[in-house]
């Protein structure tokens, strides 16, 4: 039917949404939308356009960059909300492929997960990340000078994992990230930490230096954020494939505890059968 | 999903008579609670009148859809040229046209085909695969995709757009 990622046409990517293709269809379309990101921004756009349809046959705003602009009720608003939705299609695609990381607070950008920890996985990600240029620059650029000093109080756990980034202390930020116990301040520096990525390939490589259960609390953190979700969820996908049944358990709690966010639905659906991507083998 | 993953049976007819009215909700449309409350109190009605406990959700929700439709297929022979006549005069005020909020996505909603627009409830807010829509609609499930597509198109013309589809 489809031979290439640009035959792909809309009705597809609605069916694949639908969970509506054939078998070997919808396998092929898989494969095709881990190999091309804009095919993924399409699909991010039509189920974004999805959840404000839901939201409008509900009557009620969703949550989140689905929702329509506050300023609902105002002339142009739906303009803007068009505008916002190509942003969102932008961003996923940002988030997925490229390579390139960017520097400051810009876009959230999401990251899998993946098999096991590597003892020395940080250090070559910090590597990779300076020989390959992928990765990381957390600083503003022409901002390489170290922050002030704050002697009048102790950095909060955010600012301090922001000064281990800007230092390019990799190694210490994913220990700092992995020593927090799991909760809202957790998911907080999960959430500060995807800010400073700008791919998901240096998403996907910081979380293979962490253990799985820290890539699924990096996945409850990143969900919330509409730009992270489609490689979150790719990956979410591919630790429910795992052979290991702890992590299978904990990969079916999490979906559970997603399912009861209407604007995540549409997510589990539409990756319900994905794999992900093979993490990179050391 | 929700549907999916929730009992199917509701406990008692008033609780059967809560589930159908989002449903029945999403298909009236914003501002029609009267025509919602009909659908919903017609659809009861009839299940009540074959006798028996309440019937599972999903059958009542059938019920509701062929309701629906009946509902817009009698209305729309009915009061078509007035509705058209209205809708133009409406386009052109300015008060309407100054509300391009959820005016203009309702006002999509509604340009909608009365199939389309149940396709879409039933997939996009009972979540139900198009297998389950087609059973529910009474339809194909070709029929079903094709309106689902035309349905999405539609809307997401006007979203991207930010006017009218």
């Amino acid at each position: 039917m489809n031979r290439n990622h640009n035959a792909w046409s809309d009705h597809d990517l609605e069916r694949f949404i639908d969970d509506d293709l054939a078998p070997d269809a919808r396998e092929r379309l898989g494969e095709a939308l881990r190999a091309d990101a804009s095919l993924r921004a399409r699909l991010a756009a039509i189920i974004e356009a999805d959840a404000t349809i839901r939201a409008a046959l509900l009557q009620a705003p969703t949550a989140g960059r689905t929702a329509p602009p506050s300023g609902v009720g105002r002339a142009g608003s739906l303009r803007r909300w068009g505008m916002g939705l190509a942003a969102a299609a932008a961003v996923a695609l940002a988030a997925i492929g490229a390579l390139r990381l960017r520097a400051g607070s810009k876009p959230d950008v999401s990251a899998p997960i993946a098999a096991a920890p590597e003892p020395d996985a940080s250090t070559s990600l910090l590597a990779m990340a300076r020989t390959e240029g992928i990765l990381i620059a957390s600083a503003p650029e022409g901002s390489a000078r170290p922050r002030p000093a704050r002697p009048e109080r102790e950095p909060t756990p955010e600012e301090a994992l922001l000064a281990l980034l800007e230092r390019d202390e990799l190694s210490a930020a994913l220990a700092m990230l992995q020593s927090q116990p799991s909760g809202a301040e957790s998911d907080g520096l999960w959430a500060a930490f995807g800010r400073r990525l700008t791919s998901g390939r240096a998403a996907q490589e910081a979380l293979l230096a962490l253990p799985p259960e820290r890539q699924i609390d990096a996945c409850r953190a990143w969900a919330a954020h509409p730009s992270l979700r489609p490689a979150t969820f790719e990956w979410l996908a591919r630790l429910g494939a795992s052979g290991d049944e702890s992590v299978r358990r904990a990969v079916a709690a999490l979906r559970l505890e997603m399912h009861a966010r209407p604007e995540l639905r549409p997510w589990l659906l539409s990756y319900a059968g994905a794999s992900g991507p093979e993490p990179r083998q050391n | 999903m929700t549907s999916r993953l929730q009992p199917d049976q509701p406990h008692d007819w008033s609780a059967l008579a809560e589930r159908l009215r989002r449903c029945a909700s999403a298909l009236a449309g914003r501002g029609r609670g009267d025509l919602a409350d009909d659908l919903v109190q017609d659809t009861v009605a009839r299940l009540l009148s074959r006798g028996g406990d309440p019937p599972s959700y999903a059958y009542a929700r059938a019920a509701l859809v062929r309701l629906y439709l009946d509902h817009h297929r009698g209305a729309a022979r009915r009061a078509a040229r007035a509705l058209r006549w209205a809708a133009s005069v409406q386009r052109r005020s300015p008060e309407t046209s100054a509300d391009v909020d959820g005016g203009a996505l309702e006002r999509a909603l509604d340009r909608l085909s009365p199939l389309q627009r149940a396709a879409l409830t039933l997939r996009l807010v009972e979540d139900l695969p198009t297998g389950a829509v087609a059973e529910a609609l009474g339809a194909s499930e070709r029929v079903v995709r094709a309106s689902l597509h035309t349905a999405r198109v539609k809307m997401r013309a006007m979203l991207s757009e930010g006017g009218e589809p």
